[in-house]
């Protein structure tokens, strides 16, 4: 069973991103990047499934920069097989569609049973790339699991939703993405991250995967950015000082929020 | 029958006597043989180094005995066998000598020497009895009872017995050559041959007499020989052991500094990360294990052992040993073994981990006794780490060093255990999962949590004065103290008030000082002790890489710091990777200015009962002991001075606070609180105030005060609030509203 991971690296996500006034895109250069968090949580699904189907091979996959090797490494450090790094100059500045098409045609090359990727990055937060990918390859997406099973070539999850969760399974290969409430993903041993440094990484360019320099990159992006804003202040938080009411406090204000 | 009258009878007892002797030592070499093999086969270890040093070492801890005092009756009692069965050897190498060459040594034949020789063999005796009522009757917990403790008081006894019998006999057989016949065994002649009214003069017995005499003197003489040689065989299999190998252990004993853990060179080529097998330790770590001779001082005092954890620094040194032994194909008496460890041969004794099941068990003389005949035992073990010691036992440790600093024998249990936490963190990524945050943490953010380097700024921001920042100074600017906030001081919103007074101190005592603000990052401490080495030495670099800039470009002299874990290691283990730096403690810092002058301190906290608690990195780990004190005895003037109480266990015995060894950032599932039992023992003096001088003791103690309710008795206060608390008129303390809620949004 081939098992495709999708990952990303960003930015340190407890720093603050810096936009490039011009660009309008997030500038990376002289800051700390790291393997986006939320890909960890993939990647320990797919793992969990290799333990549990021994000859798994679980391949880690990235669009990105040529240190983005460091994220597609740590993924290999934490168990996966094999990484395939998609970096090319000429892919600067595609959108999520072009990223999506780019990844699918990577993944493709691997023939997987399932694909997993977040539910969204943690520095641009689009969203769209899993989608994309699931329509390139032209298999079903289950998307936001907070669970996944594997059974008679099925992929079942439940899905996280505001209410609860609904059960829905598709018949594999499929497309999944997982949230942060899935599993705890393992710290790579040391053992690992030296292990990491062996296994192969394929290399690959946008020619390699068959596509023009128009195709691809700013020249191939039909999204544009317009502009961008800071979030919101968050406002001050309410101390409620235990009177012998905090509760009935605390229980109204969740009430409020619609919460219970 | 001449004068000269000696039990072998010349030259086939001498025969006869080589063959017993020779016989018996080449029996104990051939079973200690694999044993001596295995520990020089250990890791290498440079223990070799000042010999000068290591040599007072045997003096003062061999045989002046020095660390057994601090448990003063056992120690005492210890002391006397040891120095008793010292001076006995004199007594028995001259009545073996005289069994063979019936020659009288000058001195050692005196009256004098025969008669302290005497005394001490009482002295033995009596010392037998005591070890012998408190393995039947007072039965510590901490000590492993086993059948062996019996054997060697037999032993003992079957071995001075058979000195006085000698004594006895030979006095009787030729009377004439024992002017120096002793006291003892002159008494004991006389009453097992009473002198008879027909014989020359009382001590002359006749012919008949001392033929018999001779007899029975030949059969002690020979009884004494096989027993020792016996009890020479006998001991390897022995925690008894301990009388020969504690020589080496005390002259081999750690000369580094305390708080410092060995380094993982080449951390990136080796093979094979911290230990989880015999092989993989030092050669001094297995000669510890042989030291050990099962007191359970170490035991005694470990608080994790103290709160129900399944952790008891003895049981890890034995089941190393154990395995160590079952490689040396060497039994160990009154030892069984199963999953879960080692354990006494009673089960009764809290060594055994309690859900070791009866079946599982095995006698260790039996899995030996099956390796003679041709079978390797040690696959019958189940494997060290995970199986005989737990990782429940590896992660109770809080590296408080109380055992380390126990222990007669300096075992150093500590390296042994972060030892086998490298094998868990680093080769199988297997720990505690509170534990994956903060090294991610570490990694990413360069703190235990996510907050941004910048963040560390936030307390500058309410000082009434500004503070300097290293990177922002212009080069060649110079800065004489820089003050090493750390990870607690900097982030933490109780500790950021510990940050701000002593701020304040530093301002107002006008010394011309720094910070390094966003720059710092944690120093390590907490990724080395619970074994991710390897995150601990980029952090190590990235820190010292920093200071060694500053310390050039503006002229650094010294670090100050209030925490003792970054204070540890920034002194301790930086100068592994290159990285010198004077750093001392806040109150030592603080003392001094008092000292100086250039601090005062006044009577805002006349007459209050204050308490001290010694941090372990600071006190056990760094014997800074006075200066604190010393900071709180100056708190007030004249008949306002505070309070000073000491807790029961205080100074080198401290009781930790449970937070040290990446503790704090562990879950205490098992047993009772560490921080709890500490609080309750501080506010069981009375105390309104336990003084602290760790950001770590000050959050536990925090905690366990919630959690025994003790919050309308007692305050925990770093040193620094409490100076300045104790003015009038108060300056802007932050921290006086210390029981307000720690800021949560």
């Amino acid at each position: 069973m081939n098992i495709v991971v999708c990952v990303k690296q960003v930015p340190e996500p407890t720093g603050t991103n810096r936009i490039d006034p011009k660009s309008l895109r997030i500038l990376r250069e002289g800051v700390d990047s790291v393997l986006d968090p939320a890909d960890e949580f993939s990647i320990e699904a797919a793992l969990q499934i290799q333990e549990a189907n021994p000859g798994t091979n679980v391949v880690v996959v990235s669009m990105g920069p040529d240190r983005a090797l460091e994220a597609i490494r740590r993924g290999l450090a934490m168990g996966a097989n094999k990484g395939v790094l998609v970096s090319d100059a000429n892919l600067a500045g595609s959108d999520a569609l072009t990223t999506a098409k780019v990844l699918a045609a990577a993944i493709k090359r691997e023939n997987p049973d399932l694909v997993l990727c977040a539910t969204e990055s943690s520095d641009a937060y689009t969203g769209m790339v899993p989608g994309g990918i699931a329509h390139h390859l032209g298999l079903p997406l289950l998307s936001y699991a907070k669970k996944l099973t594997l059974a008679g070539g099925k992929v079942q999850i439940e899905r996280q939703t505001e209410a609860g969760f609904q059960r829905v399974e598709a018949q594999l290969p499929a497309v999944v993405t997982v949230t942060g409430s899935i599993n705890t993903p393992r710290y790579p041993a040391l053992k690992g991250i030296m292990q990491a440094k062996k296994k192969p990484v394929d290399q690959l360019t946008a020619a390699d995967l068959g596509f023009s320099p128009e195709q691809v990159g700013e020249k191939g992006a039909k999204e544009k950015v317009l502009g961008w804003a800071p979030a919101e202040q968050r406002k001050a938080g309410t101390v409620i000082k235990d009177d012998g009411t905090a509760a009935t406090q605390i229980a109204d204000f969740l009430a409020q929020l619609k919460v219970i | 029958m001449p004068e000269h009258v000696a039990p072998t009878n010349g030259p086939l007892g001498w025969l006869v006597f080589l063959l017993v002797v020779g016989g018996a030592l080449y029996l104990v070499g051939r079973r200690i043989a694999p044993l001596i093999k295995l520990i020089r086969q250990g890791k290498p270890e440079n223990r070799t180094d000042d010999l000068g040093q290591r040599s007072w070492f045997f003096v003062s801890n061999y045989l002046l005995q020095k660390r057994l005092f601090r448990k003063p009756i056992p120690g005492t009692i210890h002391a006397l066998l040891f120095w008793g069965f010292l001076v006995l050897q004199v007594g028995v190498g001259y009545s073996i000598f005289y069994g063979l060459i019936p020659l009288e040594i000058p001195i050692i034949a005196s009256r004098p020497v025969a008669t302290i020789v005497d005394i001490f063999i009482v002295v033995i005796f009596l010392t037998t009895i005591y070890f012998g009522i408190r393995r039947a009757f007072i039965k510590p917990r901490y000590l492993t009872i086993t059948k062996d403790g019996w054997i060697v008081i037999a032993f003992i006894n079957l071995s001075i017995l058979t000195e006085i019998l000698i004594e006895a006999f030979a006095w009787r057989a030729a009377p004439s050559v024992g002017t120096g016949y002793p006291p003892l065994g002159r008494r004991l002649g006389e009453l097992l041959i009473p002198s008879s009214p027909g014989w020359p003069s009382p001590t002359e017995p006749p012919v008949s007499v001392r033929q018999m005499a001779l007899f029975l003197w030949q059969i002690a003489w020979w009884a004494k020989v096989i027993v020792i040689m016996a009890f020479l065989y006998y001991i390897p299999t022995s925690k008894h052991f301990h009388i020969f190998t504690t020589i080496f252990n005390t002259f081999f004993q750690n000369t580094r500094p305390k708080g410092a853990l060995q380094k993982i060179e080449n951390i990136e080529e080796v093979e094979h990360y911290g230990s989880n097998k015999v092989e993989d330790f030092t050669w001094k770590d297995l000669l510890d294990t042989v030291a050990c001779t099962e007191c359970g001082r170490c035991t005694e005092v470990c608080p994790a052992n103290a709160t129900g954890k399944p952790l008891n620094p003895k049981k890890i040194i034995i089941d190393i040993k154990t395995q160590l032994y079952a490689k040396s194909h060497i039994p160990m008496t009154g030892h069984t073994v199963g999953v879960g460890g080692t354990r006494n041969d009673r089960g009764e004794n809290q060594d055994a981990t309690p859900q070791l099941r009866p079946a599982e068990v095995k006698s260790l003389e039996t899995t030996a006794g099956a390796a003679d005949s041709g079978s390797d035992s040690v696959l019958d073990l189940p494997p060290l780490v995970g199986g005989m010691i737990t990782q429940d036992e590896l992660w109770a440790c809080t590296t408080c060093r109380a055992c380390m600093t126990e222990c007669p024998v300096f075992i150093e249990h500590v390296p042994k255990i972060v030892d086998m936490r490298r094998f868990l963190v680093l080769e199988e990524s297997e720990f505690p999962p509170e534990v994956v945050p903060l090294f991610n943490n570490l990694e990413r953010n360069g703190n235990p949590w996510t907050m941004r380097p910048e963040e560390r700024m936030e307390w500058t921001t309410k000082m009434p004065f500004d503070i300097r920042v290293l990177a922002e100074l212009d080069e060649g600017e110079e800065v004489d103290v820089l003050f090493w906030v750390g990870c607690m001081g900097s982030l933490d919103q109780r500790n950021k008030k510990v940050t701000q007074n002593l701020a304040m101190i530093l301002e107002e005592a006008g010394l011309n000082w720094a910070i390094l603000g966003p720059e710092e990052s944690c120093s390590g401490d907490p990724a080395r002790r619970i074994g991710n080495e390897y995150l601990y030495q980029m952090l190590a670099e990235q820190n010292i890489e920093t200071l060694n800039g500053y310390k050039e470009a503006h002229k650094l002299k010294k670090v100050v710091t209030a925490c003792p874990h970054c204070f540890n290691t920034i002194k301790n283990e930086y100068p592994q990777f290159n990285g010198h730096f004077e750093v001392v403690h806040h109150t030592q810092l603080i003392s001094k200015l008092l000292e100086e002058g250039k601090i005062k301190t006044a009577d805002g906290l006349a007459n209050t009962k204050i308490t001290y608690h010694d941090p372990c990195y600071l006190g056990r780990y760094n014997d800074v002991y006075d200066a604190p004190r010393f900071v709180l005895n100056s708190l007030g003037s004249g008949l306002k001075k505070v309070d000073f109480v000491e807790m029961p266990r205080n100074k080198s015995k401290s009781f930790c606070c449970g937070g040290g060894g990446g503790r704090a950032w562990m879950e205490e599932r098992i047993g009772s609180r560490v921080n709890q039992t500490r609080i309750q023992e501080a506010a069981d003096t009375g105390a309104e105030v336990v003084a602290a001088g760790c950001p770590f003791c000050i959050t536990m103690f925090e905690d366990g005060i919630k959690g025994k309710g003790l919050e309308e008795k007692l305050r925990v206060l770093d040193v620094t609030e409490l100076v300045q608390l104790s003015r009038k008129p108060a300056l802007p303390v932050a921290s006086v509203e210390q029981k307000q809620t720690t800021g949560e949004e």
